[in-house]
């Protein structure tokens, strides 16, 4: 179900009384859904929260007229109701909420309920019989006291406390239900004292009790209204236990109050919704307690201090748990509000070093692509320019050698030759840069010469086979990397393995994975010697991984496996280099 | 007299071209039939002129060296080829032999090579320039046969392990394309070895190629 919207008007432009008459335009039966049961209350709470968002909500900084107008109805009406509830003992309530409604409302911004407050006030006190005179004393002293709570706010830095800090709610209660009830306490005794002839000392101490358990439970139940939907957490879940727990309070509280007056069975309860539901949940507990309690002690009041014992126990222990449980709310809501922010800072670090980890890949990539580009390049130009200029100087020489004289031609002789070792020099390091066989000829060959001359140079015999699908459409990059693995696990051969006498290098294609095997027979011991002197193991690694290969190796020790041997396979998929060769 | 020797010189360095055409007319012996500088030019060329010995250049444009002796091969051209390169690569020199060249020499070297390459080429025989003759001899490899004959004959589960191993698998793979365990992996593996007598992964390589399992790439 949908809330009609609400008609919003800027709180302070508009004159409440000159838009009064849009009030009657809002629709407020739209708001009651179908009461069928928890989940209709609970739909119902949903939009009565909505509503109270909207009336309260500081965020917006704005005010449905007809919420203002409902707070005051709801102020007068409840002011009423109090008196009412304490009438039958002809005395102070044992708790006085209405001071905690209007001071809420001023914090809020709506600073017109001073004077709603006090008409409010003053009509419930008339309506209720008490002669004029008194009923306004009384709304002064209220209305006093409230402003002197504002004032000594706005003075300490609290004009809009905010009760998820623990600074803030100590300050809002020392301030407002320890000090100002103080106030209304001096100057509404005097009226109540006259009035009814009770000591001017008991009717202080029963009003000041009265008013800071107004405060204290429910100025923050008031103000916390904005921090609902946080607090709550609207799920269905959330508000079904809430609700269960409220239940189970109220019924506790009325229980334990009437049979044996063992209130303090509602504490875990009440714990229960101060650990769950943070401010909210524990100004809802506490005034559930309240409310059960002020219905309770109906008629057990008097204005001769001390209290009658039921409402005195009412009053200390809802002082005690307001001084346990709002702390413990905005110790919670801090904590909350820590971990959040931690999280957030971890996801958003997170989310960094991945994206840098990306980065530093392609750049990894590109770097290697741009030296492989430039080796080969360099690697040709070696071969095709200084090579043959190379060539054609020794021919070149010959030529000279042959007209000049007998003196000259051994210095040229050597000259030439000079030439011609420059030229074997440019041909190793050119294939050393990258093999020309490997862009002419492919892998196979490459790898094959390659083999060759390790075997060669190093006199232990070498294997090379082949095996599966032809290897020529395989990227060049993919070519390039196996064959500086290839290359890099010989020398590692050649290095560390003690006691090679036969190697194998084993080329595959099957499965959808280019593989590569360089076995040796050596002792076995290799793995521990390239952690030891640092091989290339993890650059073949890095390499590997550019094309999205790994790399593993095995060995065998003769006297545990009857074989002996250390073998490194790199394998790289096929279909992914397909992809993203380039 | 000697008989004349027809020539065929292709290389797309015009001034060793040149260095060439003039070491060769200081022989009378030779007589250059024609020049082309890529393989492309050399392949119209030679479908007109019939040289004994055509003189190929590797790192060309169009089509390399070895390529042009492919295509040569292809066009049951009868005269020889002898390779003059910079490259003194194994894989060069293998593959030109693999194509049936008669001769490999290195430009470095060609002063005093051409002229002993060519008379050699030309009486049939195959001139490797002296600086990498090392390279055309087979590297040690094969030397001995690995297996000596089997003690009894393998299981399929050990047949199977072989195999995969010599393809360049490593056990963990075995391992779970056959479902089974590493160790069990590794049991059958050293079952099979111990059978075949092989004591190192390249004796099963070995053995693996003598058996055919392994098909070459090429």
């Amino acid at each position: 179900m949908k809330i009609s919207k609400l008609r919003r008007f800027e709180p302070r432009r508009v004159d409440v009384l000159v838009s009064w008459r849009l009030v009657k335009c809002r629709p407020f039966h739209k708001i009651a859904g179908p009461a069928n049961g928890l989940w209709a209350s609970h739909k119902m709470s949903l939009h009565a929260l909505k509503l109270l968002d909207d009336f309260w909500g500081w965020q917006q900084r704005l005010l449905t007229v007809a919420g203002l107008f409902s707070a005051f109805v709801l102020l007068g009406a409840f002011t009423f109701g109090v008196i009412l509830l304490t009438r039958a003992g002809g005395d102070v309530a044992s708790i006085w909420p209405s001071n905690a409604l209007i001071l809420a409302l001023i914090i809020r911004g709506h600073a017109s309920f001073y004077l709603w407050g006090a008409v409010a006030i003053w009509g419930a006190n008339v309506a209720s019989g008490n002669p004029l005179a008194l009923s306004t004393a009384l709304m002064g002293a209220n209305i006093v006291e409230v402003g002197f709570a504002h004032a000594m706010l706005i003075v300490f830095g609290l004009r809009d406390p905010d009760l998820r800090r623990l600074r803030s709610v100590v300050g809002f209660l020392v301030i407002s239900a320890g000090v100002a009830p103080v106030v209304g306490a001096l100057l509404g005794a005097r009226a109540v004292s006259a009035a009814s002839g009770a000591p001017f000392g008991d009717v202080v101490l029963s009003w000041y009790g009265a008013d800071a358990l107004g405060m204290a439970v429910f100025a923050p139940l008031f103000l916390s209204f904005k921090d609902w939907k946080s607090d709550l957490g609207l799920s269905r879940g959330h508000a079904m236990a809430l609700v269960a727990v409220l239940l189970g309070t109220v019924l506790t509280a009325t229980a334990t109050f009437a049979a044996r007056d063992l209130l303090f069975i509602c504490t875990p309860l009440i714990l229960l919704s101060t650990m769950n539901w943070g401010i909210a949940g524990a100004t809802l507990a506490l005034c559930c307690v309240a409310t059960a309690g002020a219905i309770a002690t109906f008629g057990q009041t008097s204005l001769i201090f001390p209290t009658v014992e039921p409402a005195a126990r009412l009053q200390i222990f809802l002082a005690v748990h307001v001084c346990m449980c709002l702390p413990i709310a905005a110790i919670l809501a801090q904590r909350r509000e820590l971990q959040n922010e931690l999280s957030t800072a971890r996801a958003l670090a997170e989310a960094r070093s991945a994206e840098k980890e990306i980065q530093v890949d392609q750049l990894t990539r590109r770097l290697w692509d741009v030296e492989s580009e430039e080796r080969a390049r360099v690697s040709r130009e070696l071969h095709d320019i200084a090579g043959q200029t190379l060539a054609t100087m020794v021919m070149q020489v010959r030529a000279i050698e042959l007209e000049a004289s007998a003196l000259l031609v051994p210095r040229l002789v050597e000259l030439r030759q000079n030439l011609s070792a420059h030229g074997q020099d440019l041909d190793r390091l050119s294939r050393e840069l990258r093999p020309a066989a490997l862009d002419k000829l492919g892998l196979v060959r490459a790898l094959d010469a390659l083999i060759g001359n390790w075997a060669a140079v190093h006199h232990i015999e070498t294997d090379f086979v082949t095996s599966g699908d032809k290897t020529n459409d395989i990227p060049l990059r993919v070519q390039t990397i196996l064959y500086r693995v290839v290359q890099e696990a010989l020398t590692n051969v050649a290095r560390h393995a003690e006691g090679a006498t036969k190697v194998t290098v084993s080329l595959a294609t099957a499965e959808g994975y280019l593989r590569v095997a360089v076995a040796d027979n050596g002792c076995g011991a290799m793995p521990n010697k390239i952690a030891k002197h640092g091989g290339g193991l993890q650059g073949m690694r890095e390499r590997l991984a550019m094309v999205d290969g790994d790399l593993d190796i095995e060995t065998h020790v003769l006297e545990v496996d009857n074989m002996s041997g250390t073998t490194v396979f790199a394998r790289i998929p096929l279909e992914i280099n397909h992809a993203t060769a380039h | 007299m000697q008989p004349h020797i027809s020539l065929f010189l292709v290389d797309d360095h015009p001034i060793f071209l040149a260095g060439m055409r003039a070491t060769v007319a200081a022989e009378p012996a030779f007589v250059v039939l024609g020049e082309a500088s890529d393989g492309l030019e050399a392949i119209r060329a030679l479908e007109s002129v019939d040289p004994d010995i055509v003189v190929i250049d590797i790192s060309m444009p169009h089509v390399n060296g070895l390529a042009l002796v492919q295509r040569l091969r292809q066009r049951n051209f009868s005269g020889k080829c002898l390779i003059m390169t910079v490259h003194e690569d194994r894989a060069f020199l293998k593959h030109g032999m693999e194509l049936g060249i008669s001769g490999y020499v290195l430009k470095r070297t060609a002063v005093d090579q051409l002229i002993p390459a060519l008379k050699a080429v030309y009486t049939g025989g195959l001139y490797i320039d002296p600086s990498i003759a090392d390279l055309a001899m087979p590297p040690q490899r094969r030397a001995s046969s690995g297996a000596s004959e089997p003690a009894s004959s393998l299981s399929d589960g050990e047949t199977v392990v072989l195999r995969h191993i010599a393809m360049g698998f490593t056990s963990k793979e075995i391992a779970s394309k056959m479902g089974i365990g590493a160790k069990s992996v590794e049991t059958l593996k050293l079952r099979a070895c111990a059978k075949m007598s092989l004591k190192s992964r390249a004796d099963i390589v070995r053995y693996a190629v003598m058996k055919g399992w392994l098909h070459d790439i090429n």
